[in-house]
């Protein structure tokens, strides 16, 4: 996902721009989409713009696991340890996707686990950036990981 | 040659789109339509061509097959990954579709497919009627609230429209958290305007002019499709200020949840809209009267709502007459996990368990013995092999401590430990409680601790009896169904599984 770099007047526009029809969930979300996460500057902006407190903002903020403070470095890889995918392997594909990392340190990668994408069918699960990967496993995980960095 | 490649998310996780790119490139004369699914998820990337026999099926067409279905396309069109005329296969023509009459056939976003195929005939017929008879064929059909509580549909819908407020809202959860669920997520992938019509009806009947869709961003497709839905029915007046040229004015949007599970409980989804930290809210008052904003709400499931448009289009006791006495109609259960035949099956209530694991689900995808199913989501319990012949229904699962939740099912093979699967439940409360009430938000780690002692074989008999103990504080002690249902996985794996857990079956016996 490409962001832009963090520039607290643009920022503060699209937090304004928020306001209406919206609400402070939603302008934390269009800033992370924006910039990849939520600049600690903009705990302010929201604050003002919606008149509430900034602990108000921090609370919001630290509630939702999508938020984050900080940029991601690399590409994100989420396994799925939803109990559908469980019962297809998924504890072991974290295993081994643990296991990659540490022995391709060249490869640019964050990996996390998210809890159920919907694909239980066609499970394990993993997303590679934004790319939805059923019956996954680490050959396929690495391909889209050498395809998104190459 | 008119071709169906699914663009549906989960037939994309296994190529579907690599696919469509091979074979337009090949069949450049061919007319593709990028459907939904059919919902036989171990046939996907299914593709389907239109004959004069009726459309045929090939499946699964992995990227590495494309080639060659497209030289089969362009001859005779024999392959050995055809299956036969979809509409006829077993795994479809045993199911009653109602919900999912149109899903994987028509085009999702095409609106003259959409009315080709039935559409809009329950919106029509809403606004040829009064609002108390709209409600009174919600009634007369029994429909019951898709998410778990299983409450009726019409009396929600009667409380809001008799309630006094310049604004009221429907709100539908799309927060399909649950694992092992996906149905939300394949309908408003593959039929969206269906959830767009019932919401309208829904407006029609209970007065409403505000609509939201709480969609989990784990969905980013069913995302992309509502809005682009939603902008056609706009475009068409389904929506907007004066539907289909009525005096009934409702306008539709979509919010993104931000990752959190409890934010499917009714009240954190509100909080969760109106901007806040989605912590759930005591009841009462009930949402139906103060809801969003404080304003009367209706709040629905993406499955409950979607009934409606069959319901008023064919009758209340046309739907009535499917399922069982007390839970009418179809439901969509969902297989999912260690199954062989995963995917969507509806059917009138009242299947039984074994006949969708065994029948449809064809057993384990692994080929070794079952040994639990997971009904209902994460606060679902585990069943044992020897359970399987309940009916799935909302009275006969709740008879064996068990819910039917939002109709995923989840199956486990011999490999699983159920100890570990337990300890999951615990932990994943203790990650997503919202925190507001002490069962829940402390009660799930000391659960997770407690569990880890009897697996080490301390104390083994009297942790066992302080587990059940915190269990029984949990659930009735929580604010809502996330630490008041915990238990119930938890409990159904020690009393089911107790070997697994390092205790003997008599010591749990008690």
């Amino acid at each position: 996902m490409s962001t832009r770099q963090w520039e607290p007047i643009e920022a503060n526009a699209l937090v304004v721009s928020c306001v209406i029809p919206g609400n402070p969930l939603v302008a934390l979300q269009s800033l992370q989409s924006q910039y990849g996460f939520v600049h600690p500057e903009a705990f302010d902006l929201v604050a003002q713009a919606f008149n509430i407190s900034r602990a108000e903002v921090f609370g919001i903020v630290t509630y939702y696991s999508d938020l984050r403070t900080e940029l991601i470095n690399g590409t994100q890889v989420r396994v799925c340890m939803g109990e559908a995918c469980q019962a297809v392997g998924a504890r072991a594909l974290a295993g081994e996707l643990e296991h990659f990392e540490s022995n391709h340190s060249e490869t640019q990668m964050h990996v996390s686990e998210v809890f159920c994408m919907g694909n239980c069918a066609l499970g394990p699960t993993a997303v590679v950036g934004a790319t939805l990967v059923g019956l996954a496993n680490v050959d396929a995980i690495a391909a889209l990981l050498h395809e998104a960095q190459s | 040659m008119k071709i169906y490649v699914p663009a549906d998310s989960s037939a994309k996780s296994v190529g579907s789109n690599s696919v469509a790119r091979i074979l337009g490139a090949a069949l450049p004369q061919a007319h593709m339509v990028r459907n939904g699914s059919r919902g036989m998820y171990w046939l996907e990337p299914l593709v389907e061509v239109e004959t004069d026999q009726g459309r045929v099926a090939y499946g699964p067409i992995y990227a590495a097959d494309a080639e060659s279905l497209a030289v089969a396309l362009n001859g005779n069109g024999d392959h050995p990954k055809f299956l036969g005329v979809t509409s006829q296969l077993p795994w479809i023509r045993e199911q009653t579709r109602l919900t999912f009459e149109r899903v994987g056939i028509i085009d999702p976003l095409d609106p003259v497919d959409f009315q080709a195929h039935g559409g809009l005939a329950g919106l029509r017929q809403a606004l040829a009627v009064t609002s108390e008879s709209i409600i009174n064929e919600v009634m007369t059909s029994g429909l019951r609230g898709r998410g778990g509580a299983g409450f009726p549909a019409a009396i929600k819908w009667r409380t809001v429209a008799h309630a006094q407020s310049d604004v009221k809202y429907i709100c539908i959860n799309a927060d399909e958290g649950d694992s092992g669920t996906f149905a939300d997520r394949v309908l408003m992938e593959g039929d969206p305007f269906t959830l767009i019509e019932g919401m309208a009806i829904s407006a029609i009947a209970t007065g409403a002019t505000h609509g939201y869709i709480y969609i989990r961003s784990e969905y980013p497709d069913a995302i992309a499709v509502m809005n682009a839905a939603l902008d056609i029915a706009r475009e068409h007046d389904w929506i907007g200020p004066s539907i289909l040229g009525s005096h009934h004015a409702f306008e539709i949007q979509v919010r993104v949840g931000a990752g959190s599970y409890v934010c499917g409980e009714e009240t954190a989804m509100l909080e969760s809209l109106e901007g806040k930290r989605g912590m759930v809210r005591p009841k009462p008052p009930i949402p139906a009267l103060s809801g969003l904003f404080g304003k009367p709400t209706v709040i629905n499931n993406v499955m409950t709502i979607a009934a409606v448009p069959y319901i008023l289009a064919h009758g209340g006791d046309s739907y009535a007459a499917i399922g069982t006495e007390k839970s009418t109609g179809t439901s969509v259960y969902q297989l999912a996990g260690n199954i062989a035949q995963g995917g969507i099956v509806e059917l009138g209530f009242g299947v039984s368990l074994r006949h969708l694991v065994e029948h449809f689900g064809a057993g384990t995808r692994s080929g070794a013995p079952l040994r639990a199913v997971q009904v209902g989501g994460p606060l679902g319990a585990y069943l044992s092999a020897e359970q399987l012949d309940v009916a799935m229904d909302y009275e006969s699962l709740t008879a064996i401590d068990a819910m039917l939740g939002h109709g995923g099912i989840v199956v486990f093979d011999e490999t699983v430990n159920m100890a570990q699967q337990a300890r999951f439940a615990m932990e994943f409360c203790a990650e997503e409680s919202c925190g507001k009430c002490t069962p829940c938000r402390i009660g799930s780690t000391r659960g997770v601790e407690v569990i880890d002692l009897i697996i080490r074989g301390q104390d083994p008999d009297n942790n066992r009896e302080l587990l059940v103990d915190l269990c029984e504080v949990m659930t009735d002690g929580s604010l809502c169904a996330m630490g008041g249902l915990t238990p119930m996985p938890v409990l159904s794996a020690l009393n089911k599984f107790p070997e697994d857990f390092g205790l003997t079956r008599e010591r749990t016996q008690k």
